[in-house]
């Protein structure tokens, strides 16, 4: 069974609500001021656009954390569509007493978790995974940056890979935590929440990930 | 405080978590120790260099795209007005599925049960004399005739029994 499903009913409630104008950007948003769970209500009171809001400001978080946990970049956006998606269609049964951003990251971290398992289980998404990572290492050299020396990019890119793939190398369960807290700057109870397991767990798998991160990182950074 | 429970409480240590005598003790044993030291920098230019990097951003169709799966997705709920009647519709669906699947297994294995023996073998001679006739068949060329049996003998009894019919063919 999907984990990333709500618990309850799976109907989804239209009549106040227009799905050609969800997701359409406003040019000004009225809803920029106010705070999720306001934009939320506003949606649940028939306003599609105030779904739009919530697209704009998750996309862009729930994409890295997705790329972060799987490490495929097409593949997260898909599973980030897929998330606002349950998002819409779940959002009438949301519990309200608790934090949006939470549930969301719930769902999009159920539903990388379950990437993570078919992909274990098909070596046919393997492979293919494997040959893109395959052709991204093998792309020419790109200099975006005209100010800085060519040697100073390089190291700065090499870097970068080096680091995204320490993360890479980290055990699923420590890598969802590690990347909640540290670039997400998630508190251990919200971690604890999106993760499904209390909070001494959440301690633990963090302390082992940044021992493990800082152990594989340390010799590439000498 | 060893290297070991540095480790262990690492975590604590970066988040602040520390009371005041443990962060003393991890103070000073970090300034003491140059392995933890260097995990303890590695850790936050690791950090720091994954932070520094720019977001990804989500293709410039991704809201048409996700606009373009929620219409998808209410069209595909419109179709079906009455989802509770389609459930219904399903369940008892499968109820009649089963049911039929169970009276059919009773059904032969009572049959079964009254497989006729030897004993009750029943040996009929049809009343009429049986005739069948050749025809010719043209449509194998290999096998140009074909027998067709001029009448059928039935015996009909009310216990079951297995039937011998002794035929003798008309030679054409």
């Amino acid at each position: 069974m999907d984990d990333s499903q709500p618990v309850g009913g799976d109907q989804v409630t239209l009549t106040t609500r227009d799905p050609k104008a969800a997701v359409k950007r406003p040019a000004q948003g009225p809803f920029a001021a106010l705070d999720d769970s306001r934009v939320v209500q506003a949606f649940l009171d028939g306003d599609a656009q105030a779904f739009t809001e919530l697209v704009v400001r998750y996309q862009t978080r729930l994409l890295n954390f997705i790329y972060r946990t799987i490490g495929d970049r097409e593949r997260a956006e898909d599973l980030v569509q897929e998330a606002f998606v349950r998002v819409y269609r779940h959002l009438h049964r949301f519990d309200q007493s608790r934090k949006f951003s939470t549930w969301i990251y719930t769902i999009a971290s159920n539903l990388a978790k379950n990437e993570l398992r078919n992909r274990s289980r098909n070596p046919l998404v393997l492979f293919q995974t494997i040959k893109k990572e395959w052709e991204a290492d093998h792309r020419p050299l790109q200099f975006e940056d005209t100010s800085s020396r060519p040697d100073d990019l390089y190291r700065k890119r090499h870097l970068k890979e080096l680091v995204e793939w320490s993360v890479a190398q980290l055990p699923e369960h420590h890598r969802v935590v590690f990347v909640l807290r540290e670039l997400e700057g998630k508190s251990y109870e919200e971690i604890a929440e999106i993760a499904g397991c209390n909070l001494g767990t959440v301690k633990s798998r963090l302390n082992r990930a940044r021992n493990n991160f800082a152990t594989i990182i340390a010799p590439l950074l000498d | 405080m060893d290297c070991s429970q540095f480790r262990d409480s690492y975590s604590d240590y970066a988040d602040g978590l520390l009371d005041e005598a443990a962060e003393i003790e991890a103070c000073r044993h970090l300034a003491a120790c140059p392995s933890c030291r260097r995990l303890d920098v590695a850790l936050h230019r690791g950090v720091g260099t994954l932070r520094s990097l720019p977001p990804l951003r989500a293709h410039e169709d991704f809201e048409d795209r996700l606009q373009a799966r929620i219409l998808r997705e209410c069209m595909g709920r419109r179709e079906g007005p009455f989802p509770a009647l389609k459930l219904f519709v399903g369940v008892a669906g499968a109820m009649a599925v089963v049911v039929a699947a169970g009276v059919a297994g009773w059904e032969l294995s009572a049959r079964e049960s009254e497989e006729p023996t030897s004993e009750n073998t029943v040996r009929a001679v049809p009343r009429r004399a049986p005739q069948a006739r050749f025809t010719r068949d043209t449509t194998y060329g290999h096998n140009p005739f074909r027998v067709i049996p001029a009448f059928q003998d039935t015996v009909l009894s009310g216990a079951p029994a297995r039937v011998e019919i002794t035929v003798d063919w008309m030679v054409p």
